[in-house]
């Protein structure tokens, strides 16, 4: 099968000989394939968004060649270059782009104006397009009136009109909620799926790497590297034996702004460290948000955490399972402790119920403890917790002075004791208290 | 792209913009007013003038006089010998004595001329009351006369109306043959007055050649129209009776000098209005040009969607035809408005003081179509500079322009 997009030692360089000079890309070559889902991936003022404007044949080249179909766009004439972009290329814009003067019906059916077909025939062609992507009844509305989410599948519409062969995207969901980005990102995969089309979509957002046959990686005008999804059947011939799906290759999934090396780290300390796998890992992520958003119960918690993993569970045994669930659901609840506390604190609540909760804080801490407490160390114990709590001292402060004598002002437990509270305190503490920004929403 | 698309297209900013364009309209519009109101002064000036020449055979003929030496005299021989020329189609002689004339007891001098009907015609005379003599039928007109409304004055006459079937009588004075004296000849006849001519200046009465012949042998005639047969003989014709030694003047040259006089009296009044058009123009180019601004994202968009170079040229310079043309229609609105507003105000003036009504401003159709397709162009003109910046845009620094 022949590539039908295919650059060679791309170069893009903006204000050539000038101070100012800078060098989008470095001399790409990529290979895309019909039909394919591609998505250029990479930070902000990588060159992702010039390689796509160089295949709608927007940019002049500074080197190289982009071959379309088999045929360098760069000898195109003007003529031939207006033809290409109408039927060859559909684009979608991050700001939509609609024409404000122009009602949904007429902006839809714009390339066909240009391409001088019969008003009859665009606007049937149109309303199809509009009733597809469930826009019919705002097709004589203005832009202005529209959602962003409605923009852009107008966009989409538009972009099909003269049902081109490859249609490119850039950032088309940057500007949009959540909810309509799902939608128009699922629109394209079905744009891919159903209708065929070749996709390249340019996006700095790892959440949407998984719906591209491959990825391209770009990072400083330079392809850092080619990363197959190993979820896609793919349209790219491969021999067998030359590209080999690594771990590396999910967890650049993971981590979408890692260098391989990064990765290798990662895997290398995983392997070191704990006991389970990454996709163990990232799947046991999932279960502990939905619990700590109260979606699902201890119970099913436990169910997920023991279903074999081919089964998309976890995949744990019944007892590390059952502990783990027991621990979570242990400190969730002593969390709450930590919570409480700062509330009356903050109402100026009597002391004697804020020191009611300080021991029953003190207790949890001491859950762990199988040595005897003196009334002293209590009192001392109870005082430095409460300190901790409002935030008065620091983890080391906490730290310092369980390990100090008693003799000395300190609770005068033993230093592994005493690492041991600390970090099951500030475990509590974290779950417990609402973190900076998460005030300023609550104010908001 | 098609013309209803790029009609539709090219209108948008009535929509979008419709405060500004209709400024912009109205600019125009103001320039071409003033363009319109003072060639329209030029053309009212020029009609003034001229409306009083009876167009038609009188441009068609040559006035014939005795030269000043009087080597050369019209007599009959003369007269024959004109109408013998192949582009003359017709020759009208005029003959003059000195009079008096009596009317209501008074007495004055007056020059008591004969002629044909076809004279009128020829030299372009028409009446203010009552009516000329009719061709083939001088002979029943024999006892009536034609008096000038100079002649009027002379008794004192304001109303041309109370002259007209109220009878006059003449005295002759009847030059000898050869000699500078006279012979006084009284006519013993009544003549009722048939109508009165407009001349202002000439004090006369004209009767029917025949009854002048009739009364008196006439040995030289004063004057002769030669008519010729095409406007393109005038020139040979004058020069061939030139020759023979008379004077002689076309009323055709007179009108093409006046009209050459007023062609550059209405150029200098255009030039001014085209000042105010000018002024116009620019504000409307200066808005093309933002118009450009403003645009350059959607420009850049349409672009990579499929809009060629030639198409955005197009939308551009057809926004400006538009918007050039309308000021061009709204300015004849504005300049034919004030024009005939100042008409009808100068006639309710004039007719309040007893003066004749006159037509100060004239819009002849041609000119103001003229003026509709020159407004086009100045759009076009605005339009195109702007245009070409645009269609030449590189796509991509366009999108990004904010």
């Amino acid at each position: 099968m022949k590539p039908i997009i295919q650059t060679k030692e791309l170069e893009i360089t903006y204000n050539q000989g000038k101070s100012n000079e800078f060098k989008a890309l470095k001399g790409e070559t990529v290979e895309i394939y019909p039909q394919e889902y591609i998505i250029l991936f990479g930070p902000s003022g990588c060159g992702k968004s010039t390689l796509l404007y160089c295949i709608l044949g927007a940019l002049p080249s500074s080197g190289g060649e982009i071959f379309v179909k088999g045929e360098n766009i760069y000898k195109y004439t003007s003529d031939q270059m207006v033809r290409y972009q109408q039927s060859t290329i559909g684009i979608v814009y991050q700001s939509f782009n609609l024409i404000p003067s122009l009602n949904v019906l007429d902006n839809v059916s714009l390339p066909q104006i240009f391409a001088g077909v019969d008003s009859v025939e665009r606007e049937a062609r149109s309303k199809i397009l509009l009733k597809r992507f469930g826009i019919e009844n705002i097709a004589h509305k203005l832009p202005a009136n529209l959602s962003g989410g409605q923009m852009q599948r107008v966009a989409v519409a538009r972009s099909l009109i003269n049902d081109p062969e490859i249609l490119l995207a850039d950032e088309p969901v940057g500007n949009l909620d959540s909810i309509s980005a799902e939608q128009v990102m699922d629109t394209f995969e079905e744009i891919n799926q159903k209708d065929k089309k070749t996709i390249i979509l340019v996006t700095h957002d790892a959440k949407y790497l998984p719906y591209a046959h491959r990825v391209y990686y770009v990072r400083d005008g330079k392809l850092e590297r080619e990363v197959i999804n190993p979820e896609k059947a793919q349209i790219k011939k491969t021999e067998a034996g030359t590209t080999i799906i690594t771990e590396v290759e999910k967890l650049a999934r993971i981590y979408p702004y890692s260098s391989p090396d990064e990765l290798r780290v990662k895997s290398i300390i995983n392997y070191l460290t704990q006991k389970l796998n990454f996709e163990q890992l990232s799947r046991l992520e999932g279960v502990v948000k939905e619990m700590l958003e109260g979606k699902i119960s201890g119970d099913s918690f436990l169910q997920k955490m023991i279903t074999p993993f081919a089964q998309e569970g976890i995949g744990l045994t019944r007892s590390a399972g059952g502990m783990m669930t027991q621990k979570m659901k242990k400190m969730l609840e002593e969390s709450r402790d930590v919570m409480r506390l700062r509330k009356m604190r903050e109402a100026n609540a009597p002391a004697s119920y804020q020191r009611a909760f300080v021991r029953r804080l003190r207790a949890h801490l001491l859950d762990v403890y199988t040595g005897q407490v003196t009334p002293l160390q209590m009192k001392r114990f109870d005082e430095i917790i409460a300190d901790r709590v409002y935030g008065i001292t620091r983890k080391e402060d906490f730290q310092a002075l369980l390990n100090l004598p008693l003799a000395k002002g300190g609770v005068g437990f033993g230093a592994r004791t005493a690492r041991a509270m600390t970090l099951y305190l500030e475990k509590l503490l974290a779950q417990g208290v609402p973190v900076a920004h998460e005030h300023e929403q609550e104010a908001l | 792209m098609k013309l209803k698309d790029i009609a539709k297209l090219s209108t948008r900013m009535f929509k979008t913009n419709p405060a500004r364009t209709w400024l912009t309209i109205l600019g125009m519009g103001v320039g071409i007013a003033a363009v319109v109101v003072l060639v329209g002064l030029g053309f009212g000036l020029q009609g003034l003038l001229l409306e009083k020449i009876v167009y038609g055979e009188t441009l068609l003929s040559l006035s014939v006089v005795n030269p000043p030496s009087k080597a050369v005299i019209l007599d009959a021989a003369h007269l024959a010998s004109f109408a013998k020329i192949d582009q003359v189609k017709d020759v009208s002689p005029l003959v003059s004595f000195p009079a008096l004339m009596t009317y209501g007891g008074l007495t004055g001098n007056v020059f008591l001329q004969g002629v044909n009907a076809s004279y009128f015609r020829y030299s372009g005379i028409i009446t203010e009351e009552g009516e000329l003599f009719k061709d083939g039928e001088e002979e029943q007109a024999r006892s009536s006369v034609i008096i000038s409304k100079g002649a009027l004055k002379l008794f004192g006459i304001k109303n041309p109306s109370e002259v007209v079937g109220k009878s006059v009588r003449f005295r002759v004075f009847v030059p000898k043959e050869g000699a500078a004296e006279t012979e006084e000849v009284s006519l013993n006849k009544d003549y009722r007055v048939r109508g009165v001519t407009n001349d202002n200046s000439a004090i006369i009465a004209i009767m029917p050649l025949v009854e002048f012949s009739s009364k008196f042998h006439i040995g030289h005639y004063e004057k002769a129209q030669v008519r010729v047969i095409k406007s393109e003989f005038l020139d040979a014709v004058q020069a061939e009776l030139v020759k023979q030694g008379f004077m002689v003047t076309g009323l055709s040259k007179t009108v093409d000098q006046a009209n050459k006089i007023f062609k550059g009296v209405q150029a200098v009044l255009a030039v001014f209005g085209g000042i105010a058009l000018v002024v116009s123009a620019i504000g409307m180019f200066n808005t093309m040009t933002v118009t450009l601004l403003e645009r350059t994202n959607e420009i850049g968009v349409m672009r990579t969607i499929g809009g060629s170079p030639s198409n955005i040229k197009v939308l551009f310079v057809s926004e400006a035809i538009i918007v050039g043309f309308l000021g061009g229609v709204a300015g004849i609105a504005i300049g034919v408005g004030i024009g005939l507003l100042l008409n009808a105000l100068m006639n309710t003036v004039a007719s309040h003081f007893g003066g004749a009504a006159v037509t100060l401003f004239k819009f002849p159709l041609p000119f103001l179509l003229f003026i509709i397709a020159f407004s086009g162009i100045v759009g076009f003109l605005t339009g195109v500079f702007p245009a070409r910046r645009a269609a030449a845009l590189n796509p991509l620094d366009a999108i990004r322009y904010k």
